[in-house]
């Protein structure tokens, strides 16, 4: 019985102990949380500041990697998809500058939802160029198939776009694999 | 007055092609977008947004719905509201697909009225039936929150049966109605579907078990343990609710009176998880008290001896990790253990600390929505901070190099170059005019296009013919020169018959020749000519560029010194917290000593007074 008293009493002073313990924990987090919101405002900041210089670094290794007059950007393209899905892709030019490229399923499932690859930044000097590629994958059967494509394309002093799209050909039940160039 | 029509047509067809041209760079440049976006690589899209919006037109307002969602998948709310509030003010002509992307971050960021704002703007026929599903659970959902609990019915009774969607929409309306009292059949069979109808897949599994959780919890809330029994047998062995459930499944049968069985689901709770867990140790406490309801004392106090003991070293574990967790590397490890390096408020985070002594404990902070948000908070600035001193060195090297590629131009001397093979191709081109003039004389000519033998034999007949005309002015009457002139006529005649027979194919194979060395000299001049154009360009590739390098690098530097001071802040903010987490596990462990101690103190006095009620003490112990 002695004992239950004893620990009763223990009890009682914990408690009452306990108490401006608590107050000073409140008042800490307190603390803690206001550091914390002024800490996210600063990384917010930032990330805002990185956000813009990386729209200069952009604009700058753009200009630096391939000056207007001798830029030239390859997408890549899907339209629809049903009846080819890429694996990858291996485009040259001039038999040259070899651009290769593997697909993961996001990117895939990206390109079905209307998105259009930037596949590479070339320098290309002003005149005739012949570009080649090839677009490896499985057809809707899962069979394995080659999309080949070969042309010439011409580079002026304006940035050149060349656009490779798989486009379904409903009629033929199969895919094709086509080139334009803006 | 043809000539103003053919100059008008002639215009607007090339004003015509140039438009179309501008066109499709433009559906490049959002197609662009939408695959930066869509495989979340957050700020190569705000590149291409800035390519948008320097566009005019349609093109520009979608840019800024685009705005809005990216700003809010990197986390810049503020920013994102303001855009978003003009879009409301003026309205805007955009894709359903750019709706639906933006109606996606508000409804992530609990933002129901624009989400629902986003939503109806959508045209569902211009969508995947995937994007549809997805669509109209988010306009269910908000419309729960909003407690439109009729409209969201309609709306889920719109939706594919079977699909995941449905079956978040249907748990959210479950816990709404649980929320709201409302418990009826209605409710009852809506949890029978949501069970039901879900695909047979790990996520389809995971929110069976979530639903059948809360309709357990519900149930026990409401006394109806048999019920709530019923939902906590059909929770998966194997699943990240199991604990909550063995734990729940333990309390539901000793409510009912069923002590025995309590402790089996609490037994299997302690082997299978961690006892850190928050339910393992609950129910360390629990088993002995059940033991108690059985009146198995002996039993009990034992077990609360032994979770004495398992508590103490519990807590000196946490103690000592407490003191060492500045130097504890467990978040980087978990930084670096993540999948996706992007940063920003989308990144794909896996909250599962790597398996070591230390997650064991720390696995529950990250539970913590709160501590979520700072810890990736720190690792999107130790990201920055890496991703600043990568283009620190990068921007150094393009210096480097653009500093070679103006060294190169000027050492080139590629002008006097140029100069000397334009004076060269023009003396070759002299030389086959002479040829080609040549060629077409060739035709009066009897004596034309003669090779070394001829000429030779040319010579030799126009010496002959002097030696004959010597002759004839001497005129001797002994020379017969007559009969020499005979000769010479024959000789020149079979001559001339032998070249003119040749001619054809000598200038057949000569006009072969000036054909090939014409072509020649045409693709030389496209050479010179591509090649004067080439290094007229070539200053665009160095000139004024060391400048922007510059000042691009001093921004650099800048930002990366406040990113360092921000991690460093944001890493001393979360240990802070770590410790407080392990201070307060620290106290629950106190909390549960206190008990046990209480228990074991309760159960040896209860002991004592029943020897004493029963007159088991000696005189002597009595006294």
């Amino acid at each position: 019985m002695r004992f239950t008293y004893l620990v009763l009493l223990s009890l009682i002073s914990m408690t009452s102990v306990a108490q401006p313990v608590q107050e000073a924990d409140v008042m800490n987090a307190q603390k803690a949380s206001a550091q914390a919101s002024q800490l996210s405002i600063k990384a917010t900041a930032i990330k805002q500041s990185v956000l813009d210089l990386n729209r200069d670094l952009y604009q700058l290794e753009e200009e630096l990697l391939s000056p207007a007059t001798t830029r030239a950007a390859v997408f890549f393209s899907l339209a629809y998809g049903e009846f080819f899905e890429p694996y990858s892709i291996n485009i040259t030019v001039d038999d040259k500058q070899p651009i290769q490229y593997l697909y993961t399923k996001r990117q895939i499932s990206a390109l079905r939802e209307g998105a259009v690859q930037p596949l590479s930044n070339l320098n290309l000097g002003p005149g005739l160029h012949a570009i080649k590629a090839i677009a490896k994958g499985v057809d809707k059967y899962g069979e394995n198939r080659e999309l080949v494509i070969e042309a010439k394309i011409e580079k002026l002093d304006q940035p050149l776009y060349i656009e490779l799209k798989v486009q379904d050909n409903k009629e033929m039940q199969n895919a094709e694999l086509l080139i334009s160039q803006w | 007055m043809k000539l103003l029509l053919i100059a008008f047509l002639l215009f607007s067809a090339t004003f015509s092609y140039a438009q179309s041209n501008e066109q499709e760079i433009v559906r490049l440049q959002k197609g662009e977008y939408y695959y930066h976006y869509l495989t979340g690589d957050f700020p190569s899209a705000m590149n291409q947004l800035k390519l948008l919006r320097s566009k005019e037109g349609a093109i520009a307002d979608e840019a800024d719905v685009m705005e809005a969602a990216m700003l809010l998948s990197l986390g810049l709310h503020e920013q994102a509201q303001s855009i978003f509030t003009e879009i409301q003010k003026t309205g805007r002509t955009v894709s359903s697909q750019t709706w639906f992307f933006l109606a996606r971050r508000w409804f992530e960021l609990g933002q129901y009225e624009s989400a629902l704002y986003s939503i109806k703007n959508i045209d569902f026929a211009q969508l995947t039936l995937e994007t549809v599903a997805e669509a109209q659970f988010m306009k269910a959902a908000s419309l729960i929150e909003f407690g439109e609990h009729k409209k969201a019915l309609t709306m889920i009774s719109d939706m594919p049966r079977s699909s995941i969607w449905t079956g978040f929409a249907r748990h959210n309306l479950i816990l709404s109605m649980f929320n709201g009292n409302n418990s009826g059949q209605s409710t009852a069979l809506l949890m029978e579907d949501a069970t039901f109808y879900l695909p047979e897949t790990q996520e389809g599994h995971d929110l069976r078990d979530r639903i059948h959780l809360i309709s357990a919890l519900h149930f026990l809330q409401t006394g109806k343990y048999r019920s709530a029994e019923k939902h906590l047998k059909r929770i998966s062995l194997a699943g990240p609710y199991t604990p909550v459930a063995l734990l729940q499944y333990g309390w539901a049968k000793v409510e009912q009176g069923q002590y025995e069985a309590a402790l089996q689901p609490w037994r299997e709770l302690q082997i299978r998880f961690n006892q850190f867990n928050p339910e393992v140790m609950e129910s360390m406490l629990g088993v002995p008290h059940v033991l108690e309801l059985m009146y198995a004392s002996t039993q009990a106090l034992n077990v609360y001896e032994e979770t004495e003991k398992r508590l103490l070293s519990m807590k000196s574990l946490l103690i000592q990790m407490n003191e060492g967790l500045a130097d504890n590397p467990w978040l980087e490890d978990w930084i670096y253990k993540q999948d996706d390096q992007g940063w920003g408020w989308q990144a794909n985070i896996e909250t599962t600390l790597p398996l070591n002594d230390t997650a064991a404990v720390l696995q529950q902070l990250v539970t913590n929505n709160k501590l979520v948000n700072q810890m990736t908070e720190y690792r999107d600035l130790l990201l920055l901070t890496n991703y600043l001193n990568e283009k620190e060195n990068s921007l150094k090297l393009w210096l480097t190099l653009v500093s070679k590629r103006e060294q190169t131009f000027k050492a080139l001397n590629a002008s006097a170059m140029l100069e000397q093979s334009s004076v060269q191709l023009s003396t070759v081109k002299n030389e086959l005019k002479q040829m080609q003039d040549q060629l077409n004389q060739s035709n009066n000519d009897l004596l034309a296009l003669p090779n070394d033998h001829e000429a030779k034999n040319i010579n030799l007949l126009a010496r002959s013919a002097k030696g004959i005309e010597r002759l004839n002015l001497i005129n001797k009457a002994s020379r017969n020169v007559e009969m020499y002139q005979q000769r010479w006529n024959r000789v020149k005649g079979v001559f001339l018959w032998q070249m003119s027979a040749q001619k054809v194919h000598k200038q057949w194979g000569l006009k072969k020749q000036l054909g090939a060395m014409e072509r020649l000299i045409r693709t030389a001049d496209t050479m010179l000519l591509e090649t004067r154009l080439a290094h007229k360009w070539s200053p665009s590739a160095w000139v004024g560029m060391k400048d922007k390098i510059l000042m691009v690098l001093a921004n650099v530097n800048a930002l990366k010194a406040s990113a360092e001071d921000a991690k460093t802040e944001s890493k001393a903010a979360l240990l802070v917290s770590s410790t407080q987490y392990l201070n307060a596990q620290i106290d629950r462990i106190n909390d549960y000593l206190s008990q046990s101690r209480l228990s074991i103190a309760r159960l040896y006095d209860e002991a004592l007074q029943r020897h004493v009620a029963f007159g088991e003490l000696s005189e002597e112990e009595q006294q």
